[in-house]
């Protein structure tokens, strides 16, 4: 994890939730969400500093920077902190936990505090995957909550308890959108992880999972590593800030002798074929510049995971579209090209919007099945 | 004014009604023209003209070489035409050869598809000048509304762009620009100009129509790219018997289209990128939607990733690929578990590429075909499910998938019909184009005023398998062939090297025919040829002449196969019997032909070519479309005929006339003396005998080789012992 990128988005990413809650010291809980790529971890503390102890962890804790730093919220009781590790690196992810003890965290809500009988509750693939290791390596259990229930648990619980939470990207332009609690349903909820999954939710609890496509945040990591060598996701999508996508995609003007083909709203720098230039028998791979391959790929599924968002919306009637998960990490040039997407197809009509807390969905969906969390109710304010 | 639109004296005996007075002149008594001619160019000349000024060239009484980068004309025998106080006569070319009138391109970015239409070849074959004539007046009595059709040939070609010279070159050396000036005589209003017009589309239409002018010294005419592939979907949906078709898990099945059901429809093209095209009728469409991600993007991040040289190696690749080491499956997230709930099962891709994000893989680890693969996997899934949204989202029940992506190739097709499948619940199906990457060629082709297909019948469009360009899809391998010498030169070099690509061919030719000891595979070869799943397409032979037999209840659902060959027994039976029977059949072609030397070698050439037809067939039992005993025997005769035998049965023909005439008076006479019922009986019998003595089976010709059809007729009659197995008399 690159410490630097986190830093330098640090206010647009997954600040710290305050509770208006009692300090309750004894009170805190841990969830997980395991995906394919990676580990999100949401844990509740008191608004004691028990917890800031970083003794030269590797992964960030993203609470630990922002913790105060946000002076527009009101005094807390209480905080939701995120963490999240590469799941390859899990053993990263193992030590963390331990160390801040948070396993027995959980286990203080439980009737039953025996050291051994630890429940976690975590989702995504990974909860089923290793849930093994986290017996052997911590002496808990997983306690598996179901992945799509989660993600519009915490989509819902953010939109309404998180006040600004949801958020357009048009042109470089952040706009906070004031969602209301009563006329918030239905929607789409299109979280990027590895893959992607598209839910239309009707309510709370309400959900179905609609659609989806394999081209999510995995095949750009996975693409973007096999062409450029990048050590990390981070890196990548780094790399794409200083790319230009026209060395190697085939432009509709490119085809056209540098002409539109305005008959059908086509404009000369529409993409015609992602990585269409790359058909060219005198250019190799090493050839490209990796910002331009970044950047060309990021275009590709950004653009894709768009259009097929808005097609669904389209089908249900869908007026309003959140995107959250992994893939997006508040990189702004992924929600342009995605926002950019959802315009064109929807010629204005559907707007793409985002949340500051989009990674931690499944976690804080995780998080919420906890039977008494106390944050049902939660107002935002 | 008709007159001087004349820009070839025909000779006596038009076989064209023609509507305009025609004074047939007698070329020999006009002058040579002289070198250089002067064009002229002004703004009065008139339309006619400008036709004839095209006709004109630098010519004296030879052939005349320009610069090498110019199209070069036949002129020898240049004679000028008309009257000869016309300030711009018309040049007669009779040794041009130009029964070909009409091209039309599709310039994308990766291929150039080519449709040229040729006139059928005249009777006398070597009668250039009077085959040279009869195609000109076909086309060129430019004021009649409905001139009259010709019958002809629609012939398909593609080159890769980067190849664009040798596109060139095989345009030029079969003069396919100078008969697209064709269209000027239609095109009254056309701009006054001395060059002449081809319709074209795709992007490069715009790109190097530079180079067209400068090569070929032809005007591109623009296409909207949109309505060329629209009116070429419809087009071929209206008049190819077997033309689409559902692929599903291997399986290819022809959908018969009723070309009155056929709209509103989605039409997908796959080229470099994709665009969704809602049809609603003939001209009437809209780009719906579309996608970057095409047949470009696997391409471009294949050849990236594999180093691949070209499209068909990439897609070759891909057969020996397992996509499960590159992409990221549910079961891999789940532990080997199914996420049951959504209906995700363990197997499905969560994550294309996502298992390539794993640290100790880099790209040298990762086997190209794989990689391969896991990218035709990952876009033509994500091109069935855009387009079934965008269908769903205007209800339309059928997709039609075209565009150079898809090449026949069945993994591609299997995970788009997938796609398609899954995600519409079954409830809309993906189909197929077996023309799929000419839709914009054809349709340009048809923006041609009058291209004489308006209203063309299905029933008047056969296609035909030639070897050259069919059997290889269309792709030209080497310089166009130019006559049958060559093509059995090429011939005899492609089957020599298709042994190595090609599993199954006919072994070294022995006996007298040159042919013999064809053994039919009877299982698929052990590996995959490259094309092996690619349907081949073949020439439209238009017919004008065919028409639907009056007393057929239904021609729509008359098939004329009674025996499919779906059934493999079925295949594996006939072809026996066919390749078995296949040295017999070429003794007699040669036979018929007067048994020279010629004759043998053409018959050699058949031999190979119906072989090489049989054995693609037995591979790919679909490749030309749905198959039947009565498409395999048409495929027989039309291979027998393309190396001009023009009917292999002539000399015993002969031979039973001649000895059926001796006996006729007495055969007569004898059913004249007969009483009705036995006479009737009699009568009979005949027929049934003729008809055994035309079955062609193995036991028959045994009885051909030994006597008459009077022996046969008279041993059948013995052996036809009533009561018959079915027997109503």
């Amino acid at each position: 994890m690159e410490k630097d990128g986190i830093r330098e988005n640090l206010d647009e990413k997954d600040s710290n939730i305050m509770l208006p809650k009692p300090s309750l010291d004894e009170f805190s809980h841990l969830s997980l969400d395991i995906g394919g790529s990676l580990i999100k971890v949401v844990y509740f503390s008191s608004n004691s500093n028990c917890l800031v102890d970083d003794n030269g962890m590797r992964s960030p804790e993203d609470s630990l920077e922002v913790s105060n730093s946000n002076s527009n919220w009101p005094f807390l009781s209480g905080r939701l902190h995120f963490a999240k590790f590469e799941t390859s690196k899990i053993n990263d992810c193992l030590e963390f936990i331990s160390s801040k003890q948070l396993h027995y965290c959980g286990s203080r809500h439980h009737e039953a505090p025996a050291g051994d009988k630890n429940v976690i509750k975590a989702t995504g693939g990974g909860a089923y995957k290793f849930a093994d290791l986290f017996k052997e390596k911590l002496g808990v259990s997983l306690d598996k909550v179901d992945e799509m229930d989660c993600l519009v648990a915490g989509a819902n619980f953010l939109l309404k308890a998180v006040h600004p939470e949801a958020f357009t990207y048009m042109d470089g332009q952040k706009g906070y959108v004031q969602i209301d609690h009563n006329d918030l349903y239905p929607y789409l909820l299109v979280n990027i992880g590895s893959g992607v999954s598209m839910i239309k939710v009707d309510g709370d609890g309400k959900f179905e999972r609609v659609s989806g496509t394999s081209v999510g945040g995995g095949t750009f990591w996975g693409l973007g590593r096999l062409l450029t060598k990048c050590k990390s996701f981070d890196e990548l999508l780094k790399l794409s800030h200083q790319g230009n996508n026209r060395v190697i995609d085939m432009l509709v003007g490119d085809i056209y002798g540098g002409m539109d083909y305005s008959k059908i709203g086509l404009s000369s720098t529409a993409i015609a074929s992602s990585f269409g230039k790359a058909v060219s028998e005198n250019k190799e791979l090493e050839d490209y510049r990796p910002e331009d391959v970044s950047r060309s790929l990021l275009r590709m599924i950004s653009n894709n995971i768009g259009q097929i968002s808005y097609l669904n919306a389209l089908r249900f009637g869908l007026k309003r579209i959140f995107f959250g998960g992994f893939f997006i990490r508040s990189h702004a040039y992924t929600m342009d090209t995605i926002s950019v997407a959802v315009h064109f197809w929807s010629k204005g009509e559907a707007k793409a919007m985002f949340l500051r807390h989009e990674g931690f969905l499944g976690a804080l969906g995780a998080f919420m099945s906890y039977e008494k969390h106390d944050l049902e109710d939660l107002i935002a304010h | 004014m008709e007159s001087t639109a004349l820009c070839f004296a025909p000779p006596t005996g038009l076989p064209i009604n023609f509507k305009h007075s025609i004074n047939p002149i007698d070329t020999e008594s006009y002058g040579v023209a002289k070198w250089p001619l002067k064009f002229n160019n002004s703004e009065k000349v008139s339309k006619e003209t400008v036709t004839e000024e095209r006709e004109m060239a630098s010519a004296t009484g030879n052939s005349i070489h320009r610069s090498s980068s110019r199209p070069q004309l036949d002129l020898s025998g240049a004679a000028i035409q008309g009257n000869f106080e016309e300030r711009d006569p018309t040049i007669l070319l009779p040794n041009q050869s130009d029964d070909i009138s009409h091209l039309a391109l599709d310039i994308g970015g990766s291929l150039i598809k080519l449709v040229y239409f040729s006139r059928h070849e005249g009777q006398a074959a070597n009668d250039r000048r009077k085959k040279s004539v009869e195609a000109r007046l076909g086309v060129s009595n430019g004021t009649r509304r409905s001139y009259p059709i010709l019958g002809g040939r629609l012939h398909f070609v593609k080159f890769e762009t980067t190849k664009i010279n040798e596109c060139l070159d095989f345009i030029y050396s079969k003069q396919l620009h100078r008969g697209g000036m064709d269209s000027r005589h239609w095109h009254a209003e056309a701009p006054n100009n001395e060059n002449a017009v081809i319709k074209a589309t795709g992007g490069g239409a715009h790109k190097f129509a530079d180079l067209f002018k400068d090569r070929l010294g032809v005007s591109i005419e623009k296409e909207d790219e949109m309505d060329c592939l629209v009116a070429g979907a419809n087009f071929l949906l209206k008049a190819i018997r077997h033309e689409a078709f559902t692929h599903i898990e291997g399986q290819k099945e022809f959908v018969q289209i009723d070309p009155n059901d056929l709209f509103p429809y989605l039409l997908v093209n796959i080229g470099s990128g994709v665009s969704m095209i809602k049809v609603d009728d003939d001209g009437k469409c809209q780009r719906v939607s579309g996608t970057n991600v095409g047949g470009g993007t696997y391409w471009g991040l294949g050849r990236l990733l594999t180093k691949c040289k070209s499209f068909d190696e990439l897609l070759e690749l891909s057969q020996q690929g397992d996509n499960r080491t590159i992409d990221m499956l549910v079961g891999d997230i789940y532990g080997g578990m199914n996420y049951s709930k959504i209906g995700l099962s363990a197997s499905t891709i969560a994550s294309s590429f996502g298992k390539a994000i794993s640290e100790d893989k880099e790209l040298e680890d990762c086997r190209p075909e794989d990689i391969s693969l896991s990218l035709l996997r990952m876009i033509s899934y994500n091109i069935g499910q855009i387009s079934y949204l965008n269908a769903l989202r205007f209800g339309l029940k059928r997709i039609f998938f075209g565009g150079f992506f898809i090449r026949g190739h069945a993994y591609t097709m299997d995970t788009i019909s997938f796609a398609v499948h899954f995600w519409s619940k079954g409830e809309t199906q993906a189909m197929f184009l077996r023309h799929e990457g000419f839709l914009g060629a054809l349709g340009a082709f048809m923006s041609y005023d009058k291209h004489g297909l308006d209203d063309l019948m299905v029933h008047q469009l056969v296609e035909r398998f030639p070897m050259g360009a069919s059997y290889i899809g269309g792709k030209i391998h080497g310089p166009p062939l130019g006559n049958l010498n060559e093509k059995i030169s090429w011939m005899e070099k492609f089957v020599q090297k298709g042994t190595e690509i090609i599993a199954p061919v006919p072994m070294a030719p022995p006996g007298t025919t040159g042919l013999g000891g064809f053994e039919v595979p009877s299982s698929k070869g052990d590996t995959l040829r490259s094309d092996a799943s690619n349907l081949n397409i073949g020439v439209l032979h238009l017919v004008p002449t065919l028409e639907v037999f009056p007393l057929l209840a239904d021609p729509k659902m008359y098939e004329p196969n009674t025996i499919d060959l779906s059934d493999h027994g079925e295949l594996e039976y006939w072809f026996t019997v066919l390749s078995e029977h296949l040295p017999d059949l070429v003794d007699k072609a040669v036979a018929s032909e007067g048994g020279t030397d010629d004759a043998k070698r053409r018959g050699d050439a058949f031999a190979r070519a119906f072989s090489a037809h049989l054995a693609r067939l037995m591979e790919e039992p679909a490749a030309y479309g749905k198959l039947g005993l009565a498409n395999l025997l048409e495929l027989r005769e039309e291979c027998l005929r393309e190396f001009n035998f023009i009917d292999a049965y002539r000399t015993i023909k002969q031979r039973e006339n001649e000895a059926s005439l001796a006996v006729l008076p007495d055969l007569l006479m004898e059913l004249d003396s007969m009483s009705e019922e036995p006479r009737l009986l009699t009568l009979i019998e005949g027929v049934l005998a003729a008809n055994i003595f035309d079955w062609g089976s193995r036991a028959c010709v045994d009885l051909y080789h030994k006597g008459t059809i009077i022996e046969i007729y008279r041993m059948s009659r013995k052996k036809m012992q009533r009561p018959w197995r079915v027997d109503d008399f």
